[in-house]
């Protein structure tokens, strides 16, 4: 499910909140709301953060997911600071990361521009390049593996591009092209909605009088278009960001981490080191080392929006 | 209605509305090929004999019986029911609890407790899943939920986060009056959700059930570490299986991944103005 | 935190029963999952069958085994990826009756663990071929002799080596019923090939995995099994043990006219289709071969590796282990199973089906191209794959794939002697 994950507009809506909390902390509060979010917040303690707590104890023990287990400290935390396979995977996820959400960005805000613009069956085009964020990345991954493996290929023959006649998929230093350009194409879709919803936003007597004065495209595009979505664009940075560093499907798909791991995520890495290596407890500190990471990413887009919003 | 456009000149602003820019429209027509031309070779691929596959050309004989022999081999009646069977019950259950979880907590964010609720919900969607993946495999064992029952169960709840977030923007909109008019009258509070405030957030709810219905029937991760039983493996499920047995006959396999894409293409064509604007909606509040 | 009232007790009952919609899908869930898999007389017993391949054969046994036992009903889970499939299901503790599972370090691991049942004493391994039943006893991942114990049947054995295309043998004027013995006679062919315009070679680099096989197929020449518990206790490394067989490796590779790009579907597929002389797979790969082309006239060989004939010997492997789960609700539904699939006709039947050798004491092949290799197994001239004592953790095939395309066996062995030095390091036993 995409998350619409905004650091930003939840703080907003904590601030008008704060200023009731003390003129009327004192209502009493139907005993109904309890009913309605209690139970909810078990459940879900219990099916999300419990897990969570579960692995964090597993992470200090020498389990195989299965039989007698130890607790061994700190071990398995030091052993993967000397795992350059995870070194590897924590490395290319965050490059694959950054180049697929500054791609999906990049030609999201063109897209959304270009559909927002005066063209013909613009509802029918709009539909169209929503259809990727329709489909299951595995199985059109499926397809893009074997055009990867065929036709492309032939193709990179026929051409005399050295680079493209042998498979990608194979190829240790180009393999994350078919990855990245999977995620992208997949991602591009629904980044494309939210900034045509932001684009719709806009009211057009902004333009008509940046019209008046005479201004460019290029100026119009980036002086008014671009701030007045700018929250979008913070929505779509966190959210696509936050997908990218979750690419597993379409390793799945495409290379099963391969050649030589050179494509291995840290998803993948967990759930293959996890459940085929039998390290499970070594792959579930390597998660709860996941999360920190992954809590030290959040905090600095949430600083970085914030310090936007002050501009 | 005037647009901004990025090519047209400044004047554009002063036109007609009818005013359509032929070679912009042109150019968005080029790029939509490179959504089209993907779906365009599962077509053909899947209809062709194994000799012929790997060209984009189309087939010289129109190979329909792959799609029975790919169907057979997978078993694709009874993944494409469990699909369905997950994602309705998901999307239904999702509409049916998270909608008065997320009214309690916007009703009540003056509440200490319930704004450490919000929070609480809404911190989850930075517990990415991998992080607790070992972990829930293992308790859904443990507990017997290692089938649909399990998945439908997990969707709801870790979506939750996610739908509280888009949803208390929207109850905040709804003015309180109407619900103090009916309270006056008697009302229960879960009485005037049901019949004032959950009519009210339709909109929202069509976005909940939209990206709800993608994410249960397009997930590869939760199933695959979920399910045990092979008769209740969904479609993408059925896919991964299907591709490490039989990849070699590649039009056979392309009829069975147009299969599995097939189902939601044909809603989507029905409702794509609907899923479209209601997926703008949750980016909007 | 709580200031407020949170006890509604004058309307708790009613309201009770709207917040039972909350929890009421967990109680479905809980309550459907206690029925158990056992209803009225029947048992349901849960197989596990990693052979994708071999789906069919044992739909066809477990079929035959319902009609002679009415009350037992079997229900098949084939897997995608085995091993990743049964750990998750221990990590589920949801551990199925009867297993198929492929006789590797994996199964070794499984086994030392204590989730399957000790076939040990049983009466029926006394029916079957020592040195497979000796294979099968060793794969278990332990230090203590005593404790490697037979944790399960071996169902089929495979060989590993190459399958050659007898028709193209006598179009260069080799005896294809004669294959070369040693190395130098091997190379010698694949140079005829060469000379002749034949490629001698098929690779399915693509596929990783597949580079396994001839390190496996040199390696149980080149390499003996003692010298495996060497580098568990750190007295040799990876550049002693496997240095020449990784260069014999990276040779044979130089053979190969195909691009890296091929899998192992298009790589068996040209194979099949007359393309190449040899491929140097297992067994294994001769009914995917069969499937594109049944009418092709195959053999299959032991690789040499060094060039003393007498010298040779033969990988070989239990492909197919068959086991209990230890702790099984319904044991003796399911060793029934296990005896009925142990018959010399299924045993058979999956032979013919997958060109696999029987573990029967008398050795039965299931294609007759495998008859070159008779010898190895009478004269029990036999080693395990040199890969069933890697840890799957360490990724074998990438670094070998790597290796076969790059040429570079330095980089592959300190590779390796990394990877087994980090993976020991953090096995905390």
């Amino acid at each position: 499910m995409s998350n619409a994950t905004a650091a930003k507009p939840a703080a907003k809506a904590s601030k008008p909140a704060k200023k009731k909390v003390d003129a009327f902390s004192k209502r009493k509060v139907d005993p109904a709301y309890y009913w309605m979010a209690v139970p909810a917040a078990i459940i879900f303690a219990f099916f999300l953060y419990l897990p969570f707590v579960d692995g964090v104890k597993y992470s200090f023990t020498n389990s195989q997911g299965y039989g007698d287990y130890k607790f061994i400290g700190f071990k398995n935390y030091i052993a993967l600071f000397q795992d350059n396979r995870v070194g590897h995977a924590y490395l290319f996820t965050l490059l694959i990361a950054v180049a697929i959400t500054v791609l999906i960005n990049v030609i999201a805000l063109f897209l959304s521009v270009l559909l927002n613009s005066k063209i013909a069956f613009k509802n029918g085009f709009r539909a169209i390049f929503f259809v990727p964020y329709t489909l299951s990345v595995l199985v059109i991954g499926y397809v893009f593996k074997y055009i990867f493996m065929n036709p492309l290929p032939e193709l990179g023959k026929a051409l005399g591009i050295e680079w493209l006649s042998t498979s990608l998929l194979t190829n240790e230093e180009l393999s994350w092209i078919p990855i990245v350009f999977l995620a992208v194409w997949q991602g591009v879709a629904y980044s494309v909605l939210i900034y045509l919803a932001g684009l719709q936003t806009i009211d057009d007597e902004i333009y008509e009088a940046a019209a008046i004065d005479g201004v460019n495209a290029w100026q119009k595009f980036w002086k008014i278009t671009f701030p007045l979505i700018g929250p979008f664009f913070t929505i779509n940075l966190v959210l696509s960001m936050k997908n990218a560093l979750g690419t597993f499907d379409q390793v799945v798909a495409l290379t099963d981490g391969g050649p030589n791991s050179a494509t291995e995520t840290v998803t993948y890495l967990i759930w293959k080191g996890g459940l085929t290596g039998g390290e499970y407890a070594y792959q579930t500190a390597n998660a709860v080392l996941f999360f920190i990471v992954l809590a030290i990413i959040a905090f600095i887009q949430l600083r970085i929006s914030r310090s936007q919003e002050q501009i | 209605m005037t647009t901004a456009t990025v090519t047209s000149s400044p004047k554009s602003g002063f036109r007609k509305d009818h005013n359509i820019n032929w070679w912009l429209t042109a150019a968005v027509a080029v790029l939509s090929l490179t959504i089209l031309v993907p779906l365009y070779f599962t077509v053909v691929t899947a209809l062709k004999t194994p000799a012929e596959a790997g060209t984009f050309a189309l087939p010289t004989s129109w190979q329909w019986g792959n799609f029975a022999d790919a169907s057979a081999k997978v078993n694709y009646p009874k993944a494409a029911l469990n699909s369905a069977i997950i994602t309705v019950a998901a999307v239904v259950l999702t509409l049916l609890t998270n909608t008065f979880v997320a009214y309690a907590v916007a009703r009540n964010m003056d509440k200490r407790f319930f704004r450490f609720l919000y929070y609480f919900f809404i911190a989850a969607m930075f517990v990415p899943f991998p992080v607790v993946m070992l972990p829930i495999a293992k308790q859904m064992g443990s507990l017997h939920l290692d089938n649909q029952i399990g998945l439908i169960i997990l969707y709801t709840v870790l979506g939750l986060g996610t739908n509280l977030f888009i949803a208390t923007g929207f109850i905040r909109s709804i003015p309180v009056s109407l619900e103090e008019a009916a309270r006056i009258d008697g009302a229960s509070t879960w009485r005037i959700f049901w019949t004032i405030i959950f009519p009210l957030m339709s909109p929202i709810n069509a976005t909940i059930a939209i990206l709800t219905a993608l994410w249960a029937w397009n997930d590869f991760l939760l199933p695959l570490i979920v399910l045990t039983d092979q008769s209740n493996q969904t479609i993408p499920l059925a896919q991964y299986v299907f591709s490490s047995q039989f990849a070699t006959n590649y039009p056979m396999a392309f009829s069975s991944y147009l299969m599995a894409m097939a189902p939601i293409l044909v809603v989507y064509i029905f409702a794509q103005k609907w899923v479209v604007g209601g997926v703008m909606r949750g980016a909007v509040k | 935190m709580l200031s407020d009232s949170l006890y509604p007790t004058s309307r708790l009952k009613r309201l009770g029963v709207r917040v039972a919609a909350t929890v009421c899908a967990l109680a479905v869930g809980f309550g459907l999952a206690g029925c158990g898999s056992s209803t009225a007389g029947t048992v349901t017993l849960d197989f596990f069958q990693f052979k994708s391949e071999a789906a069919d054969t044992f739909k066809a046994i477990v079929q035959d085994f319902e009609k002679q036992n009415p009350t037992i009903k079997v229900n098949i889970n084939n897997s995608a990826n085995a091993q990743t499939d049964l750990r998750t299901r221990f990590v589920k503790n949801r551990v199925p009756d009867v297993i198929t599972f492929n006789g590797d370090i994996s199964f070794g691991m499984f086994a030392a663990s204590g989730v399957f049942y000790d076939f040990t004493d049983e009466p029926i391994v006394d029916t079957l071929n020592p040195g497979m039943v000796n294979i099968a006893k060793n794969l278990v991942q332990t230090t203590d002799p005593a404790k490697k114990r037979l944790y399960g049947l071996p169902f089929a054995g495979n060989a590993s080596g190459y399958i050659y295309n007898k028709d193209l043998f006598k179009q260069v004027g080799l005896d294809p019923e004669n294959p070369p013995t040693t190395w130098s006679e091997f190379t010698d062919m694949l140079n005829t090939f060469k000379a002749a315009g034949i490629n001698p070679l098929q690779g399915s680099v693509a596929d990783a995995w597949t580079t396994q096989a001839p390190l496996a197929s040199l390696a149980g020449t080149l390499v003996p099994e003692t010298k495996y518990t060497e580098l568990k206790q750190g007295k040799t490394t990876f550049q002693d043990l496997w240095k020449t067989t990784v260069e014999k490796e990276a040779e044979l590779f130089t053979y190969s006219t195909e691009d890296t790009g091929v899998t192992y579907q298009q790589g068996t597929q040209s194979f099949a289709q007359g393309k190449a002389a040899i491929i140097p797979l297992g067994t294994y790969a001769i009914p995917q071969i069969l499937l594109i082309n049944k009418d092709i006239n195959l053999g299959f060989a032991q690789m040499p590796a060094t060039d003393d004939a007498s010298e040779q010997i033969l990988t070989a492997g239990d492909d197919a282990m068959l086991t209990i789960g230890a702790n099984t609700k319904h044991k003796a539904e399911a060793m029934k199973l296990v005896e009925f699939m142990m018959q010399k006709e299924q045993l058979d039947s999956y032979a013919d089906a997958q060109s696999a050798i029987t573990p029967l004491k008398d050795t039965y092949f299931g294609n007759e191209a495998l008859e070159t290799v008779r010898p190895f197994f009478e004269e029990n001239r036999l080693a395990d794959f040199c890969d069933h004592y890697i840890p799957s953790s360490i990724n074998i095939g990438g670094y070998l794939q790597t290796m076969v395309t790059s040429g570079n066996t330095d980089r592959f062995l300190n590779q390796m002697q990394t990877e087994w030095d980090k993976v020991q390091a953090r096995t905390f036993e």
